[in-house]
């Protein structure tokens, strides 16, 4: 076994025996399984509840329909794109939902609820869905009518009845969907309509403005129309009238496609991207730490009466993309199985986003990246650890070289998001610190071969003037400790 | 047959001279002492032995070859300044080191349990080298050094920071190789150890060569001088450079203090007393010691009192 490979073994075993890798190499995943469960545990569930008073007994019934109708709504909406995403067409009378996700109109809401609504369609997935697919889960209702809570006074006028909503409105209230947020309170008094006399809201802090929208819309409407009608409008005319709806026509793409496409293209050649400097950071720190460590304990002379600058040097790089590649493999190997563990990630999420790595040159041109990427800046992190004799000492440059790698890349990443082709990834792509994190990112959306080629052949002289200026440091600086090296000896002993 | 041959060479570091045109040869077996004060360029002259620098003009044979890795075994190392990776194993260190010079794993492993026998280090076999004590630590450099049984052991500073106890467990190892048929060379500054080991020394003083030879041949640089209990003034006997009496001793004696002249013996003295008629009751030769002997060729540069070190 030759001395390098002696060196990279011994490198990566050091690294690998350290607390602080096992806790790096499981914190990503714990970190984003826990902001994961956190958010989902935070989030208030869905929906809130109101409660109507109607003392003229007209109204509560219209804003109640309406509530029901936009229940529909969304609830067929869901069931589109769960056909959609399942490719289940469903034969049954009322079943509208089969032709995808859509603003559903009245009359298709009416004829879903005459073929038995949501209970139908589910019987109707049941016969369908393929083994793969999970069961539909209808969501939860944005607004819920509930009867006045306990202690909220419904007969005794609005401001009794106002005065009694604050308590119900400081803790969750029962409903049929479990407990939720009181949002609002409506009294309609008897005499609704009358000149001066005013429906009352009262919210639960900021209001809800879906809701009180739609209060508002109803009552005007229904106000309206009574209007109309003691005008002496033909109520018939008048009803035709009120039935007319734009006609709007609305499509979405579905997932995997137009600008969701691109984004779904760039995401995993980005999380690549990004994890390869993750990774780098880290290990490119435990490969600095343990030369500053080598300087300081005084075993490199030791070391280098047996091998020369250059094997070591070499060993060195050589452990510490290993340990990088341990580290990414591992973080996607977590990834993976997550997301098979989570149903219908495979098909929304990951199954598109392999697609943009599915070509064998993609596949190559992205392993080249990855790993030309890690040897330039590992060798930065190596020189640096080269001319200095304490972490403090080598503090000094990777502040600045952490910044200089780090905030172009951020700026790449949204760049990419918004326009792999745009001028900003486009130039970096052309500067050799960069381009592995530029070109990655771009390849899942379609990069020009000559731009691949290019950046990749500049990528590659870039690291072979790094190894033959690292090794003219590393030669030189190596066993003098204890000296201030400003940036003319620094460039002389790269010049040497 | 030399082990080590350097003609002509210098080191330069940024306009400093580490080394200055330094020639010398060192026959194969015996030990040999590399002496000078800090900084008079011996680490930099062995770094250049074991081709971790490479000089700036100047040839360096060792071993018949030009520096190198190649046949790396045959050359130990225990560096000045050592250290260990502290997280690893004694057993493991010594592996590693063997290993690194080419060792097969079986042989690399039976030899260094060998010596991690030898050195009473078995019982920490195991053992993390953080968690050892100092001179234990040294132990395990010095198993490193000697893993794969060196024909051409070099030391810089062997004996710097070791209690008297390792200091002696050291010097039996030194001697040990010798006996196996190894070339020892050692650089110290602390002349005790090389009046104790050397076969023979070279000494070096702001990077050149000062005196290369034997023991006697170095005293012999220096003029002998003589206690003399005398009734009669010895300054005129042949050989005596200067004479200065002491306290009367009684009865007419009288002690004297007597350096002789570069080259003449202390035997050639006695004999004249004894042809003359020349009266002593007290007659004792003082030998120059290598201390005396290297502060005489060093200029007065003392030992640890040499130039700062690149």
């Amino acid at each position: 076994m030759n001395a390098m490979l002696l060196v990279a073994i011994r490198e990566f075993r050091q690294i690998c025996a350290t607390r602080s890798f096992w806790i790096t190499l499981f914190l990503l995943p714990v970190a984003i399984v826990l902001s994961q469960a956190s958010a989902r545990l935070l989030q208030p569930p869905p929906g809130v509840a109101v409660v109507i008073v109607d003392d003229s007994g007209r109204y509560a019934p219209i804003l109640q329909s309406r509530i029901a109708l936009d229940r529909d709504r969304q609830v067929l909406s869901e069931l589109g794109a769960y056909a959609q995403k399942w490719k289940i067409t469903p034969t049954g009378a009322g079943a509208v939902w089969g032709r995808g996700p859509r603003l559903f109109s009245p009359p298709e809401i009416a004829a879903f609820e005459a073929a038995g609504g949501l209970a139908a369609a589910q019987a109707e997935i049941a016969r369908l869905k393929p083994a793969a697919a999970s069961d539909f889960h209808p969501p939860g209702p944005f607004f819920i009518p509930i009867a006045p809570p306990p202690g909220v006074v419904a007969d005794r006028g609005p401001e009794a009845f106002g005065a009694s909503l604050a308590p119900a409105m400081k803790k969750d209230v029962a409903t049929p969907s479990g407990p939720r947020q009181l949002a609002l309170g409506v009294y309609i008094p008897a005499n609704f309509g009358a000149p001066g006399v005013a429906a009352r809201l009262w919210s639960n802090g900021r209001p809800n403005g879906p809701l009180v929208e739609l209060v508002r819309q109803e009552l005007s409407g229904a106000l309206r129309l009574q209007a109309l009608r003691a005008s002496g409008v033909d109520m018939a005319a008048m009803a035709r009238i009120q039935a007319i709806n734009a006609p709007v026509s609305l499509s979405a793409t579905p997932a995997g496609s137009g600008r969701e496409r691109m984004m779904l293209r760039s995401a995993l050649p980005l999380a690549l991207a990004y994890l390869l400097l993750l990774s780098l950071m880290m290990s490119g720190s435990w490969m600095l730490q343990g030369l500053i460590e080598e300087r300081s304990n005084k075993l490199l002379e030791s070391v280098l009466a047996c091998i020369t600058p250059d094997e070591l040097l070499y060993g060195k790089l050589a452990g510490v993309v290993a340990v990088g590649l341990v580290m990414i493999t591992a973080w996607i190997g977590f990834a993976v199985i997550a997301a098979f563990s989570v149903q219908g990630v495979v098909a929304d999420f990951l199954r598109p986003a392999l697609a943009s790595i599915a070509s064998p040159w993609i596949v190559v041109a992205l392993a080249y990246y990855f790993l030309a990427g890690y040897l330039a800046i590992s060798m930065m992190f190596l020189a640096v650890g080269a001319v200095s004799d304490s972490l403090r000492d080598a503090q000094a440059y990777l502040t600045p070289m952490i910044l200089v790698l780090t905030i172009p890349f951020v700026a790449i990443a949204t760049s990419v998001l918004q326009n792999p082709d745009g001028p900003l990834p486009r130039i970096m792509s052309w500067i050799p610190i960069y381009a592995p994190f530029a070109m990655m990112a771009r390849l899942g959306s379609g990069v020009a071969a000559y731009e691949v080629i290019g950046s990749g052949l500049g990528l590659a002289a870039f690291i072979a003037l790094e190894f033959v200026l690292l090794s003219r440091i590393f030669r030189s600086s190596l066993l003098r400790a204890g000296q201030t090296l400003g940036l003319k000896t620094l460039f002389r002993r790269a010049a040497a | 047959m030399s082990v080590l041959a350097l003609d002509g060479v210098t080191k330069r570091f940024d306009g400093f001279t580490a080394v200055d045109n330094l020639s010398f040869e060192v026959p194969e077996g015996g030990i040999f002492g590399f002496l000078g004060a800090n900084g008079a360029g011996k680490t930099t002259t062995l770094r250049m032995v074991l081709d971790i620098l490479r000089p700036t003009s100047g040839t360096l044979e060792v071993l018949g070859r030009t520096p190198g890795r190649r046949g790396g075994g045959e050359i130990g190392f225990l560096p000045e300044e050592r250290g260990l990776y502290r997280q690893m194993t004694v057993i493991e260190t010594v592996i590693y080191f063997g290993r690194l010079k080419g060792m097969e794993p079986a042989a690399a492993r039976a030899a260094a349990q060998s010596l991690i026998e030898r050195f009473g280090l078995a019982p920490f076999s195991g053992r993390k080298v953080e968690q050892l004590s100092k001179g234990m630590a040294q132990k395990v450099q010095l198993a490193s050094a000697l893993v794969t049984a060196p024909r051409l052991l070099i030391l810089d500073e062997p004996f710097a920071g070791l209690d008297p106890v390792n200091q002696s467990v050291l010097e039996e190892v030194i001697l040990d190789l010798e006996k196996t048929g190894s070339t020892v060379i050692f650089s110290t500054h602390v002349m005790q150890h090389a009046e104790r080991l050397c076969d023979r020394l070279l000494l070096i003083a702001r990077g050149r060569k000062v005196f290369q030879g034997s023991q006697e041949e170095a005293r012999a640089q220096l003029p002998a001088r003589l206690s003399l209990t005398a009734r009669a003034d010895p300054s005129r006997l042949p050989g005596v450079e200067r004479a200065e009496s002491g306290v009367a001793a009684g009865d007419g004696w009288t002690d004297w203090a007597i350096t002789l002249t570069p080259g003449a013996s202390p035997g050639s003295v006695l004999e004249a007393c004894t042809s003359t008629g020349f009266a002593l009751r007290r007659f004792e030769t003082h030998r120059a010691s290598l201390h005396e002997v290297f502060l005489h060729l060093a200029g007065g540069e003392g030992p640890g009192e040499g130039e700062a070190r690149p």
